[in-house]
């Protein structure tokens, strides 16, 4: 099929991965060079238009639900900004006494505007992703209750990165109408802002005053930032190919055939899938932050070496970090900070003292936070369970935290000290490897038997091993996805303490430079999980 | 300025020594023998490479129906026909017309036939792309090969002399009955074929042309991957290019498949029983048609032939010529 068929019929698949070759040797290179020929005042529209045909060629006509979410912030902005505008007018001419009943009915019809677009988003959003869910469990409850009674199931495409965007639309109305950022007037720098492609398969999630106006404002391509937005990309790329690809085969065939294989497997399986998941994401991660570094923009980071955290409470601050604040900002404290929550915290204060008492409002936030957060990542009973798996992990922490205190104090623990910090990081780690397992099963029971196995069946026997010998993982992938983990954590914990190993690398002489990414590209080459006998992991939040 | 073309030579420079580096991993990671212990792909299709120049007078691409369903060395036994079956598993088209094109530099076949199941078989832009810098740098494709590398890797010369005994055959004689409701049954739609795949058929059809080969395309029988609406696609493709076009799924061709029996895994593939039926169909046809030599009285064919079939006897104990379904 040539291009321009591709083109007319949106079918370019393979290229919502961006470590695919139709992205990294075409997509990619043909955008930068025509970017670098148009004159500097056409570039803002020339990245507009490369977003646009991008998003069309991995969802064809579906792009439309895109333009109608930035038709939706754009006037809901310019509505909220009238209505404060006239606020502002009104109060100005009214008596003192007038003027909080004003103010009041302004805001309620601005809060009016945000209920508006947010029914308008998030409904398109239920619709698409979420109704064929609803109605297959309504249809159970309909038949458990035996009215007879059932609901023809609704199958809707979905666009790709319809949760991202519509979570990055809804940031930026809510921002308006708290005065955050001034409503744009620029629809094109409002649809640049939505839809600029390396983002919008998998975000990051960015907020309008981080990333609209860079993108609106940038400049040529830079060689330096040419050179480390590509060694980003070749850095994400050795993440994705050489451990989360190869990781494949293990993670595939445990999850699909559950039931062949004793409680070990099940383990070993939840930590080889936490390791793909972070290596797949973070590796994607690298090559979003990557490219927009080549067009000279900063993207927020979203990840923080997770691996590292004491809790899990500080594991979602360095995990999928621009969900985890945009769930913070606009679920958590509107309802911990809403005038019922508030009135509950002084009353449950007196009564429960100054710990448990806010830790009441809190909790139904934190509720709030963890069903929204389960179910954003996907429509399925799992991934309910894996938000409330969180939400129980998060609240219990929360709850003893006075005890373990108490606690050390008394058996004279120094909670600083290398070896409880270290302690904290594993169990951490294993209660998130536990989470991503029930988040990676073919359902809730596949992942509730799995969880079962490990406790009651801890040995390594398959029962059929026809399964096992089909694919194929031995000590040689092991010692690769070990060896490129080692250097992984090498530069983690560098980072960590704080050292950029990019900019120490940039300031190396040019022999250390080149030998280590040759070095890093020879790795990917020779040691990459592609090819015959290997089955690409698909990118995993795309489908988020 | 100054410092703009610095970094264009700079990056030139890096590239370069980037192509130099991929090049010398190339050699060391080609196989150095021809056989699957030596890390190479695809053993037997590759067995093209070591037959006798301008011997084969019919060569067979396509996926894993054209090694199940055609025997070359009955074909030999019953018409003197020499064949070989450059099929591998699930291939498609962009292999396909490399082991066209791998074939024709020490062969020139008269007949090119193209097992239909892999026209259906859809590829990526990506696939291709791979497919091409495989054939330019064979680090790609035996990248893996550092597995199972030995003391024969530390040289760079590569020696290829293996002869692949059944010419591309894979004997199978297991049973498993197919059941065939709804097999073939009569249908008007039409499963068109995409494209881009009808592009590399029809490239494949060109260079048949230009090197003076018949290029006929051939559904061998199976009940799983073949279906009526297929078999309307590939008319429809056949007439646009005026490509011959034999359906041995159809009871026009009368092959005489005998489902409960000639089958190894419910109908996908046909074991030995069905092969056998194929092939004679196929020597008939050819025989009929006068395309291709009967090339066993020729005693530099004779030799070698029979003695592959001497092999194949011993090792399957089953006597070709005398084998009759």
């Amino acid at each position: 099929m040539s291009l321009a068929q591709c083109l007319m019929a949106g079918k370019v698949s393979s290229l919502t991965s961006y470590f695919s070759l139709a992205y990294m040797l075409g997509f990619l290179p043909a955008s930068c060079i025509l970017y670098s020929l148009m004159p500097k005042a056409a570039k803002k529209y020339f990245l507009l238009a490369a977003s646009l045909i991008f998003f069309w060629l991995i969802s064809g006509k579906l792009v439309a639900y895109l333009l109608f979410a930035v038709l939706i912030i754009h006037y809901a902005g310019i509505w909220l900004e009238r209505i404060a505008k006239e606020r502002d007018e009104a109060t100005a001419l009214a008596e003192k006494t007038e003027r909080k009943a004003l103010k009041k009915a302004y805001k309620n019809r601005q809060r009016f505007v945000v209920a508006f677009a947010a029914v308008l988003l998030f409904g398109m959003l239920l619709t698409l992703k979420y109704s064929a869910f609803f109605t297959v469990n309504i249809n159970t409850l309909l038949s458990l209750f035996h009215i007879d009674l059932q609901f023809e199931i609704p199958k809707y495409l979905m666009p790709i990165g319809i949760s991202f965007y519509t979570m990055q639309a809804m940031s930026y109305v809510f921002d308006v109408y708290r005065g955050t950022v001034k409503a744009d007037t620029n629809i094109f720098r409002l649809a640049l802002y939505m839809s600029f492609f390396p983002q919008i398969v998998e975000g990051p999630i960015c907020r309008y005053n981080e990333t609209a106006e860079k993108l609106w404002n940038v400049e040529s391509i830079k060689y330096k930032n040419l050179c480390f937005g590509l060694q980003r990309l070749l850095f994400g790329l050795m993440k994705k190919m050489v451990v989360a690809d190869r990781l494949n085969s293990i993670v595939q065939t445990v999850f699909s055939y559950h039931d062949s294989f004793s409680g070990g497997y099940a383990a070993v399986a939840a930590v080889c899938y936490t390791v793909q998941l972070y290596m797949d994401f973070s590796g994607t991660m690298d090559a979003v932050i990557g490219t927009a570094e080549i067009f000279g923009v900063t993207m927020p980071e979203n990840f923080k070496r997770p691996f590292f955290s004491r809790t899990i409470s500080e594991f979602w601050k360095r995990w999928h970090i621009t969900l985890g604040a945009w769930l913070k900002d606009y679920i958590f404290y509107p309802v911990s900070m809403s005038k019922p929550m508030k009135n509950l915290t002084s009353s449950a204060r007196k009564k429960l003292g100054n710990h448990f008492g806010p830790l009441l409002a809190g909790s139904a936030a934190l509720f709030c936070v963890w069903l929204f957060n389960g179910l954003w990542h996907g429509s399925a009973w799992n991934y309910i369970f894996f938000g409330m798996y969180h939400f129980v992990l998060i609240l219990t922490g929360n709850i003893i935290e006075p005890l373990v205190r108490a606690v050390n104090t008394k058996l004279h623990i120094n909670p600083e000290s290398k070896p409880y910090k270290a302690m904290q990081i594993l169990r951490t780690c294993v209660l998130v490897c536990i989470g991503e397992m029930f988040f990676r099963a073919t359902g809730l029971r596949a992942g509730l038997s799995m969880f079962k196995k490990i406790f009651t069946d801890f040995t390594f026997y398959v029962k059929d091993t026809d399964i096992f010998t089909r694919y194929s993982f031995d000590v040689h992938d092991v010692i690769i996805v070990a060896a490129v983990l080692i250097i992984i954590l090498g530069v983690s914990i560098a980072n960590e303490k704080g050292i950029c190993v990019r900019q120490k690398l940039a300031q190396s002489k040019p022999v250390v430079r080149w030998a280590v990414l040759y070095g890093l590209i020879m790795m990917i080459i020779i040691f990459g999980a592609y090819g015959i006998g290997y089955v690409p992991v698909d990118p995993i939040y795309a489908n988020f | 300025m100054k410092t703009k073309y610095k970094n264009v030579l700079k990056a030139a420079a890096f590239m370069l020594g980037l192509v130099v580096l991929i090049e010398g991993a190339s050699l060391i990671f080609k196989p150095k023998r021809k056989y699957v212990e030596g890390g190479v792909h695809d053993q037997a299709a590759n067995g093209i490479l070591s037959e006798p120049e301008n011997t084969i007078d019919m060569l067979v691409l396509g996926d894993s129906e054209t090694y199940c369903s055609i025997i070359p060395l009955r074909l030999w036994e019953k018409q003197g026909i020499t064949s070989f079956v450059c099929g591998t598993s699930a291939q498609k088209l962009c292999y396909s017309e490399e082991f066209l094109h791998k074939a024709f530099r020490n062969q020139s076949p008269n007949v090119v036939i193209l097992e239909t199941n892999a026209i259906y078989r859809d590829f990526s832009v990506s696939d291709e792309i791979i497919h091409k810098a495989d054939r330019i740098f064979p680090v790609f494709r035996y990248h893996d090969r550092w597995k199972t590398f030995n003391d024969r890797d530390a040289s760079l010369a590569a020696k290829y002399s293996y002869m692949e005994g059944s010419k591309g055959y894979m004997y199978n004689v297991s049973v498993d009955p197919a059941d065939t409701t709804g097999y073939m049954k009569a249908d008007k739609r039409v499963n068109p074929v995409s494209k881009r795949n009808a592009e590399y058929v029809k490239s494949i059809k060109e260079f048949c042309d230009k090197k003076g080969a018949k290029f006929i395309l051939l559904s061998t029988p199976s009940t799983k991957n073949w279906n009526i609406q297929r078999h309307n696609g590939i008319v429809q493709l056949a007439d646009e290019l005026g490509v011959e076009y034999i359906d041995m799924n159809t009871e026009s061709a009368d092959v005489g498949i005998d489902w409960s029996r000639d089958t190894r895994d419910k109908g996908n593939h046909l074991n030995f029983y069905g092969a056998v039926k194929v092939t004679d169909w196929l020597g008939n046809y050819f025989k009929e048609s006068g395309l291709l030599e009967d090339h066993r009285g020729n005693e530099s064919y004779a030799e070698a032939w029979n003695g592959d079939i001497e092999y194949f006897r011993k090792a399957v104990n089953i006597d070709l010529a005398t084998f009759e379904s």
